[in-house]
């Protein structure tokens, strides 16, 4: 089936080809939402939301981009966008995680390479780690980072080498283990 | 010259590996996606689809800024509404259940977006159209404070108020249960776990992280914000909220 009969059978309200639209897509919206939060509850929010006003604003597809990318571009926006609302969140989960590893781990004097990544990654700023979580981890193309952010395709470039340099100085002392 | 350019060039190449050594690194183990809960979120995009179909567009957003606004009054007001119409309707009528063309009456889906078999006029748990509203901004503003709860006992920055607005929280559960809404089995067993609930948070003692901790397991693993945000979605009640 063409993206064209998924769209007339999704607007005609055929829920087989609504559910087959939701299966191509759900696993990358997910993955995103999940690596953006680390948290499950938040991750099926978002992407449950992302879907319902996918569908719901389907009726906007006008066909200038392939369906899938609209699709994409709609439901990662949705992600992102309540990302920005939970920042407060992502917060607390950060430093629950620390807790728990301080409590929980005594015997290791220094942090490993996966502590300190996530320390890394966590410490960049909203902007860059959004795009090297998008790029670099889910493997979206600077054109679908762009899309979804609504900033341009220079901008998305610009921000992750700014996120690599910053990870490089801060990941320096495990650069042996990194390149291993 | 050239010595430098080789120099540039291999410290490029040696960025290049370290970067993508930190990528590779960074997809194996930060925040590893488990495998995606596919048919577990498609029920609830499936019943706010059907909910859109019945009655129009249902808007759900997952996290919503708890505002502690006068919202009790607004709840007050509903289930006041509520009762009125209610005992204005109850005996059955067109205005007080979901009329269907057939005879029948129309009961909210359940959260797996399947349709419970309609029952006949006056079947013993027909909610008038009247209480699901009540009921469902009820559940919209419980769904509210439960998240903020959640996000600030992480935070360890409970309100002062929480017990205040829990309280009345769980006197208004207490008169749905008691309510025609409570007739509704799922509505019934979703009221009943929130009470559970909801007294917890009102009996909890400030600065003790047990209770806290043990409160936020119990939401946890009673799925009780995914519950009231499905049964949100399927009650047509909430369009325009």
């Amino acid at each position: 089936m063409n993206d064209s009969q998924l769209l007339a059978k999704v607007r005609a309200g055929d829920p087989a080809a609504e559910r087959a639209l939701y299966d191509a897509h759900v696993d990358r919206v997910y993955g995103l939402a999940y690596r953006m939060t680390g948290d499950e509850t938040l991750a099926q929010d978002f992407t449950q939301d992302a879907f319902i006003r996918a569908f719901n604003k389907l009726h906007t597809f006008r066909g200038d981009s392939a369906l899938s990318t609209w699709m994409h571009t709609v439901t990662t926006s949705v992600v992102l966008n309540g990302l920005r609302k939970v920042k407060k969140f992502r917060t607390s989960e950060i430093d629950l995680e620390r807790a728990r590893a301080v409590a929980g781990d005594k015997r290791r004097a220094e942090p490993d390479l996966r502590d300190r990544l996530r320390q890394a990654i966590d410490g960049l700023p909203d902007g860059y780690r959004t795009v090297f979580v998008m790029h670099d981890i889910e493997g979206y193309t600077h054109d679908e980072i762009a899309g979804a952010l609504g900033v341009a395709t220079g901008t998305s470039k610009a921000q992750l080498s700014r996120a690599r340099a910053k990870l490089r100085v801060e990941l320096a002392d495990f650069a042996e283990e990194v390149v291993a | 010259m050239n010595d430098q350019h080789d120099n540039d060039q291999l410290g490029e190449t040696e960025m290049d590996r370290f970067d993508a050594g930190v990528a590779k690194a960074a997809r194996e183990t930060y925040h590893t996606p488990p495998e995606t809960p596919r048919d577990e979120m498609w029920a609830v995009v499936q019943a706010a689809r059907a909910a859109a179909r019945d009655g129009g567009d249902v808007d759900v957003v997952p996290i919503r800024r708890f505002r502690p606004q006068p919202w009790w009054a607004a709840v007050a007001a509903a289930l006041v509404i509520g009762v009125v119409l209610g005992r204005g309707t109850l005996g059955g009528g067109p205005d007080g259940a979901v009329m269907i063309a057939d005879g029948t009456t129309d009961t909210p889906a359940t959260v797996d977006g399947a349709r419970p078999a309609r029952t006949p006029t006056g079947a013993a748990n027909v909610v008038p159209r009247s209480y699901r509203v009540a009921a469902a901004r009820h559940l919209n503003r419980t769904e509210d404070f439960l998240t903020m709860f959640r996000v600030d006992a992480r935070l360890d920055q409970l309100d002062v108020d929480l017990g205040t607005w829990a309280k009345r929280l769980l006197t208004d559960t207490r008169l749905l249960l008691d309510s025609p809404a409570g007739r509704d089995p799922e509505l019934r067993m979703l009221f009943g776990d929130l009470e559970l609930v909801l007294a917890q948070i009102v009996q909890l003692r400030a600065g003790d992280p047990t209770e806290v901790e043990i409160i936020d397991e119990g939401l946890e693993s009673s799925q009780l914000l995914f519950r009231l945000k499905a049964a949100q979605a399927t009650a047509p009640a909430m369009v325009g909220l």
